[in-house]
């Protein structure tokens, strides 16, 4: 029993501990298996956080390089010059908004097209053609064509430049166009500026050679006026020179016109003191003998006035302005064909200008009166019409009027009185002359003479004055002072109040509307309980209200409209002092 | 023949010696994948930095991985990749196996002692000492495993540094019939167990390391929380030079000290024996596959 339990135990043993083993070794590998697994994830997690990272970093460079693209884009479009990028195969890949705007065709719908596509009856060269730069490598500049665009035909200047990548491989074209016709249109426009600014100082030069010479003509010409009269009185009637020496007289007096005008010309530039109404010009130009006596020679033009109603006035002078007049009007009759009736046109009217009409000479905005001339006559030459203002230009029939300068004399005149002048005109079909005059707001110097400032001088009267403007104040103080009054003056009604309790005045001027506190007629009725008697005038900015009516049927007197003269202001005093006590 | 006292290096000098040597070096990275194998939240990618700041191993490792022993489907390129082949586990004992190799790389044969030998001998001790973790304890001994390696390291180091006196005290052993230990004590004042103690210490292996290298002969003596350890490393090394897997030290052999740690840690001798099968079987193979 024994052995052989001891045997069999030996056999069992050995195989009990094969299994502890194994299972010893299953549960490690277990645990190890679990730790591998878990290291595993550890790997696959971190690569998923690196994976992530680089995610992260690619999506930073991608909003990094949209950033750019737009600002590249912000300044594409802020350039004046039409931008686009093309590859290879021209395709359109990027255009700025000028580019865009030019084609008329919106930059999303340029991208990925080429020219063809886009305009496929176009065939400008400067926008196909790229082989060149793409074939060479090299810059092509400043090409010049003009190119067809929906806004018409434009000159256009263009450089293209080959678009290469790092490695210096060309990838396309880059395509910078100018369009030149700004930049024309400001060339030619200096040249007419150079071209008017030389006439100009022509003219002035001419103008002063001959105020110079006028002067000195004058005196020499007595002889050609005054003898012939002298001799002619002297010649029996039948005399044979009487004819020879009535020529003379009749050309000495045409070399007189010719002087006056030129002492016009030289007189420029003296000072414009007169407010004048270009109406009253016309009016008394047209019933001028000189007038008339043109217009009985050529009656079969007829002079029609348009003058318009409210016309501004403005500030020059009357004798230059009524010379300008009548050479428009002699012009306008003369410029009329022989045969038939013709019609000339004086009319004024006001005109707000904002802006120059043809580029003339640095127009001011603002108001003007205009002064305008037409006629339906033989018109001027378009080649004409920039030398009629140079003195002894003219395609008149020489010798048959004038002197020569008329023109010449109204366009000093207007350049005096810093208006302009718009000439209009068509062979055949007459011509209109517009003068631009700037207004003033000045009343014009006619009207009743000024009455004598004794008439209304202060005795020494003293006065108060009630006004809440402080600056109100000082200048009826120092008016009604400098008429020899008594001024006194308070800030509010109530401080008129307390002072008429203690003292007293002979007029007091009230203001209407006093804020804060109480009103101009609340202070008068406030008064009148004090001190029944007392007089007062009302100044006031605003209308006569009902309140003002209200405060002179309690016995104030005149209204005063404020601003005020001295003469209003002194007038209105004297008159309420040298009012009968009621 | 006699050695002059002068001879003779105080066991301090020779760490110090050892310290400016080469094997310095290796000493470190050994203890940074000894740290790795001791920190549990410890991770592969801190293993494969090991691996890769160290390009030798790193080729030694990947010239094993891609061996027929672990016989992959693909060639293994990098360390990351073995990692995911072999596991951590097996990639922590590949890479302390490979550093600690170099150390007993050079090969020379003095009275039956050989490199080679001794290198199976620490392999084996290695294998076999954590077995005895895993199969009986349920345990994963990584330690064990490290002082198996390690355990004589001593014996290199009087090898490259006091070869001479090595020489001696192998002649001395061998003639006189007495253990090596005991033939150190004689002719050093200090045995080879001390030696790799201190050099443990020195690199700052953990205290179990060290306490199982310095002893692995007298695992009685070790400080009472790591006699365990030392009883399972003397068992394992006195098991595998009775089963001929040593070297010339395997003739002297106490028995009562064996069996006294059998007994205290509760191990059957038919239970070594089947562990010893394994062993045996694993270093055909290892030599096989030329991996040893």
């Amino acid at each position: 029993m024994e052995p052989s339990h001891s045997s069999e135990e030996d056999r069992i043993r050995p195989l009990e501990t094969k299994i502890r083993h194994l299972q010893n070794e299953l549960d490690l590998t277990q645990t190890e298996y679990q730790n591998l697994i878990d290291n595993y994830f550890n790997i696959f997690s971190n690569m998923e956080k690196m994976v992530e990272e680089r995610t992260r970093e690619l999506n930073q460079v991608k909003s990094q390089l949209e950033v750019k693209t737009r600002e590249l884009q912000i300044m594409l479009d802020a350039s004046p010059a039409l931008i686009f990028y093309k590859d290879t195969r021209g395709r359109y890949i990027r255009a700025n908004r000028k580019f865009s705007d030019f084609l008329d065709i919106p930059i999303t719908e340029i991208i990925g097209k080429t020219h063809h596509d886009l305009l496929p009856d176009s065939n400008e060269p400067i926008f196909l053609n790229d082989e060149d730069v793409l074939s060479s490598g090299q810059p092509i500049l400043g090409q010049y064509s003009h190119v067809n665009t929906p806004a018409g035909r434009k000159p256009m200047i263009i450089d293209k430049i080959p678009n290469k990548d790092a490695r210096g491989n060309v990838i396309g074209i880059i395509g910078f166009a100018t369009d030149m016709s700004e930049q024309e249109r400001a060339q030619k426009e200096k040249l007419e500026l150079q071209e008017r600014l030389a006439r100009s100082q022509k003219m002035e030069s001419i103008g002063l050679l001959a105020g110079g010479v006028a002067h000195d003509l004058n005196n020499v010409l007595t002889g050609f006026v005054s003898y012939p009269e002298y001799l002619l009185m002297e010649l029996p009637e039948n005399s044979p020179l009487r004819d020879p020496i009535l020529t003379i007289q009749e050309s000495g007096k045409k070399a007189a016109a010719i002087v006056q005008d030129l002492l016009t010309l030289a007189r420029r530039g003296v000072t414009h003191t007169e407010v004048l109404n270009l109406n009253e010009i016309v009016t008394s130009y047209v019933a001028s003998p000189e007038h008339q006596r043109m217009a009985s020679d050529t009656s079969r033009v007829r002079l029609e006035m348009r003058l318009g109603g409210d016309l501004l006035n403005i500030k020059g002078s009357g004798v230059h302005l009524r010379k300008t007049i009548m050479n428009l009007v002699f012009n306008a009759f003369e410029s009329q064909s022989d045969e038939g009736q013709g019609q000339v046109v004086i009319r004024t009217f006001n005109r707000y200008v904002d802006k120059s009409l043809k580029g003339y000479d640095n127009v001011q905005e603002g108001d003007y009166a205009v002064l305008e001339v037409q006629d339906h006559g033989i018109g001027i030459a378009a080649e004409d019409l920039n030398r009629i203002f140079e003195p002894f230009y003219t395609r008149k029939a020489m010798g048959r009027s004038g002197t020569g300068l008329g023109m010449a004399v109204v366009w000093g005149t207007v350049q005096d009185h810093k208006g302009y002048i718009d000439v209009e005109s068509i062979v055949g079909e007459g011509s209109v002359f517009r003068l631009y005059f700037p207004a003033t707001r000045e009343a014009a110097s006619c009207g009743a003479d000024p009455i004598p400032i004794q008439a209304y001088m202060g005795r020494g009267e003293r006065i108060l004055v009630v006004d809440d403007i402080k600056e109100q104040r000082e200048i009826a103080t120092s008016l009604l002072g400098r008429l020899n009054y008594k001024v006194e003056s308070v800030a509010s009604g109530l401080d008129a109040l307390e002072y008429l309790k203690r003292k007293t005045s002979d007029l007091v001027i009230l203001d209407m509307i006093m804020e804060p506190g109480i009103d101009g007629l609340e202070t008068y009725r406030r008064i009148l309980s004090i001190r029944p008697k007392q007089r007062a005038i009302i100044a006031s900015g605003y209308s006569e209200t009902q309140r003002v009516h209200e405060a002179q049927r309690l016995g104030a007197g005149t209204y005063v409209r404020k601003p005020y003269m001295l003469e209003t202001i002194g007038l209105a005093v004297r008159r309420e002092l040298d009012r009968p006590a009621a | 023949m006699k050695i002059p006292p002068k001879a003779i290096v105080p066991l301090n000098d020779l760490i110090d010696q050892v310290n400016r040597s080469n094997i310095s070096t290796i000493g470190s990275v050994v203890a940074r994948i000894i740290a790795v194998i001791n920190n549990p939240d410890a991770t592969a990618k801190e293993l494969v930095e090991i691996i890769l700041t160290d390009p030798p191993l790193a080729a030694n490792v990947l010239r094993l991985v891609n061996s027929a022993y672990c016989a992959p489907k693909n060639k293994i390129a990098d360390i990351q990749q073995a990692v995911i082949f072999i596991g951590f586990e097996a990639l922590k004992e590949l890479a302390l196996n490979q550093k600690v190799c170099e150390i007993f790389k050079r090969n020379q044969n003095i009275n039956g002692y050989s490199r080679a030998r001794l290198w199976k001998h620490s392999v084996a001790v290695a294998l076999f000492s954590k077995m005895i973790y895993r199969r009986e304890f349920a345990q994963r001994g990584e330690n064990a495993y490290a002082v198996g390696l390690l355990h004589d390291l001593g014996i290199i180091i009087e090898d490259q540094f006091q070869n001479e006196i090595l020489t001696h005290i192998l002649e001395t052993a061998s003639t006189r019939d007495i253990a090596l230990v005991s033939a150190e004590r004689e002719v050093l004042g200090y045995d080879h167990a001390q030696i790799g103690m201190a050099l443990a210490e020195n690199w700052k292996l953990p205290a179990e390391i060290t306490m199982g290298i310095g002893y692995h002969h007298n695992p009685e003596q070790a400080p009472d929380a790591c006699v365990p350890f030392t009883r399972v490393i003397h068992i394992a090394n006195a098991s595998c030079q009775k089963n001929d897997i040593g070297y010339c030290d395997a003739t002297q052999q106490d028995e009562g000290l064996f069996n006294q740690c059998r007994q205290a840690l509760n191990l059957e001798p038919h239970a070594l024996d089947l562990i010893m099968q394994e062993v045996q079987q694993k270093l055909t193979e290892m030599e096989a596959e030329g991996v040893l």
